[in-house]
């Protein structure tokens, strides 16, 4: 069963890293992420970025981050693995097993999830 | 199709409307709160697939994940319109090509291919199975049971291999691959976002001066009531109002319901595919055989009809107006209906060739060749589902009229020495030449009964009754199977 699809990750040490990954057959699916920062949005990470490499921020002093994700399955993933998200927190270079989950899609669909990862 | 677009504006308002009437209440949890505006993510355990974009819009529109594609083994006379791709694995009630003798073992390999353009899928198949005797040594072998026995026991997997290759393109054109299209997508999705960062801002404060966390160890007052978190009744309104617009934002509500539009074109896209098989045989189990086959594919409204008219500005490689092309894709999906135009035309063309095979079997008194011999086989399908007419429990129902037309020259065996020689046989089985052509044509009915069962039954008529499937006399028959999709896993 996947976690729940709101998640608040507080409080986050400052110069952690949240990171943010995705995997599947990438025909059939198409992920986005808003990221807002502190009263602003900062970037879109889109699907070419996360094909290049896993997408990553700092976290910094009071800082409140949302990562606001959409991710659209067209085609059930029947031939292979499933449609993946994983998200996770790294203190020196080390994942916070408290900050540490996937969401996995085995059917067509619209699915967001949202996570605030903040200092405070 | 009118009633259809009623229906899918209808309950894309009411959605809306309720959305907008929708609060959080001082006895909701904060987690209660956020979901009454993001939806929860379905049970990916449960069989019954929910659309997860259903759940949050409660429209009426249908996931075009879970298609029912009726029966799509080739050799099967109920055939369909729609070719699942991706549906690797699946088992019919109907018999298996390489024989009882042994369960075969399957072998997929999906490879891109840069030598014919990127997005170009090559899908090698490699199936070993025990076979059976040839009908044509098993006929000279009659009444010798010990023969019989000891040929069919001399078997192994490798004496009957099967590889294939099937090239599927994707491109703008062609193939349902999200891939060359994605640009144009993503530019469209991206313009229907309306997050709130200051709500975002407002929100994060709330869950630090609240001491709210999901962490996975330590979940602390996620579950708890707004009222008892913020006793204050005016401090409460705020920080349920900056809840609600957060997760309003959160919710995509605009997004989802372009990328349920954008996903449905997409999946009526036309495919274009082609095969190449070669069997390879022992030659008591028959000859070797080669066949190539191309096949095309076309549904109706789909991405390329979008941008052949009203989304002419807004194909893969122009400079689109993203907003304009969002809104001009949702309006020419929902009065077109194309996410319940499941209508699918299937033409194809195949070449078959069986190569000549001699069969000396000295120590039981037999020794023939088999002549090669070809076949070409031509088809057209048509299939459809039954949403916009059927009752709620058809909905997901197939139809699928086949037409398949073969032209053929079956090679005939013959023994090398005379009858008076070797043991005699009864070969009034094989005596008459097989017509030169068939045609064979089949209405099929599938009704769904969930995302892995599915029940066909054909009428299948055929001008030589000697030539349907099975062991039958009769020009016409109906055939009743079931037919079991393997479950995906993780």
């Amino acid at each position: 069963m996947n976690p729940d699809n709101f998640q608040v990750w507080r409080p986050l040490d400052v110069g952690s890293t949240f990171v943010m990954s995705t995997s599947g057959d990438d025909n059939f699916y198409n992920i986005t992420v808003v990221v807002n920062a502190n009263g602003k949005q900062e970037t879109i990470w889109r699907h070419n970025d996360f094909m290049a490499a896993p997408q990553k921020r700092t976290i910094a002093a009071n800082d409140i981050c949302t990562f606001h994700v959409l991710l659209i399955v067209t085609q059930d993933p029947k031939s292979g693995p499933p449609v993946s998200v994983a998200a996770h927190v790294e203190n020196d270079g080390t994942t916070d097993p408290n900050f540490d989950l996937q969401w996995d899609f085995t059917h067509a669909g619209q699915f967001p999830i949202t996570i605030f990862a903040q200092n405070l | 199709m009118r009633n259809a677009c009623i229906a899918f504006v209808s309950a894309v308002l009411l959605a809306a409307a309720a959305q907008a009437a929708e609060h959080c209440q001082p006895s909701d949890t904060v987690r209660q709160c956020v979901h009454r505006f993001l939806f929860v993510l379905p049970d990916e355990s449960d069989v019954q697939k929910t659309d997860a974009a259903a759940s949050a819009a409660k429209s009426t529109q249908k996931a075009v994940s879970a298609v029912n594609t009726g029966i799509t083994n080739l050799l099967s006379p109920s055939q369909t319109a729609l070719k699942d791709f991706l549906s690797l694995l699946s088992v019919s009630g109907e018999k298996g090509s390489a024989g009882d003798a042994g369960t075969p073992l399957t072998f997929d390999y999906n490879l891109p291919v840069s030598l014919f353009g990127e997005g170009y899928k090559l899908k090698l198949q490699t199936v070993l199975a025990k076979p059976d005797l040839s009908s044509d040594l098993t006929s000279r072998l009659t009444g010798n049971d010990a023969a019989v026995t000891s040929l069919k026991n001399s078997f192994s997997y490798s004496d009957d291999i099967t590889t294939s290759a099937t090239l599927n393109p994707s491109s703008q054109r062609f193939g349902r691959s999200i891939a060359p299209h994605r640009a144009v997508f993503e530019d469209m999705l991206v313009s229907l976002f309306n997050t709130d960062p200051q709500a975002d801002q407002r929100a994060g404060q709330f869950f630090k001066d609240a001491g709210v966390s999901t962490a996975k160890n330590a979940v602390k007052n996620f579950d708890s009531r707004l009222d008892a978190l913020i006793p204050d009744a005016s401090a409460r309104g705020k920080v349920i109002a900056d809840l609600e617009a957060s997760a309003q934002g959160a919710a995509f509500t605009d997004a989802i319901a372009f990328a349920k539009n954008f996903t449905a074109l997409l999946n009526n896209q036309p495919q274009l595919y082609g095969s190449a098989l070669y069997h390879s045989r022992k030659d008591i189990a028959g000859a070797n055989e080669r066949s190539a086959k191309l096949t095309y594919e076309m549904g109706r409204h789909n991405l390329n009809e979008f941008y052949g008219g009203a989304g002419h500005d807004c194909a893969p490689g122009m400079t689109i107006n993203p907003s304009l092309c969002a809104t001009a894709l949702n309006k020419f999906a929902q009065t077109t209906g194309a996410a319940d135009s499941t209508d699918r035309v299937a033409v194809s063309v195949e070449y078959n060739r069986t190569d000549p095979v001699t069969v000396t079997l000295p120590q039981f008194s037999v020794d023939y060749s088999l002549p090669s011999g070809h076949k070409l086989v031509y088809s057209i399908t048509y299939g459809r589902t039954l949403a916009e007419t059927a009752a709620d429990m058809m909905k997901e129902d197939r139809l699928d009229v086949a037409i398949n037309y073969e032209d053929t020259k079956l090679a005939h065996a013959s023994d090398n020495v005379p009858l008076r020689i070797i043991r005699p046989f009864d070969d009034t089985s094989t005596a008459t030449p097989p017509p030169r052509d068939r045609f064979v044509g089949s209405i099929t009915y599938t009704h769904k009964i969930n995302d892995n069962f599915a029940l066909p039954l054909s009428l299948v008529y055929a001008n030589h009754a000697s030539f349907l499937p099975g062991d039958v006399t009769r020009k016409l028959n109906a055939h009743f199977g079931l037919v079991y999709k393997l479950p995906s896993s993780k």
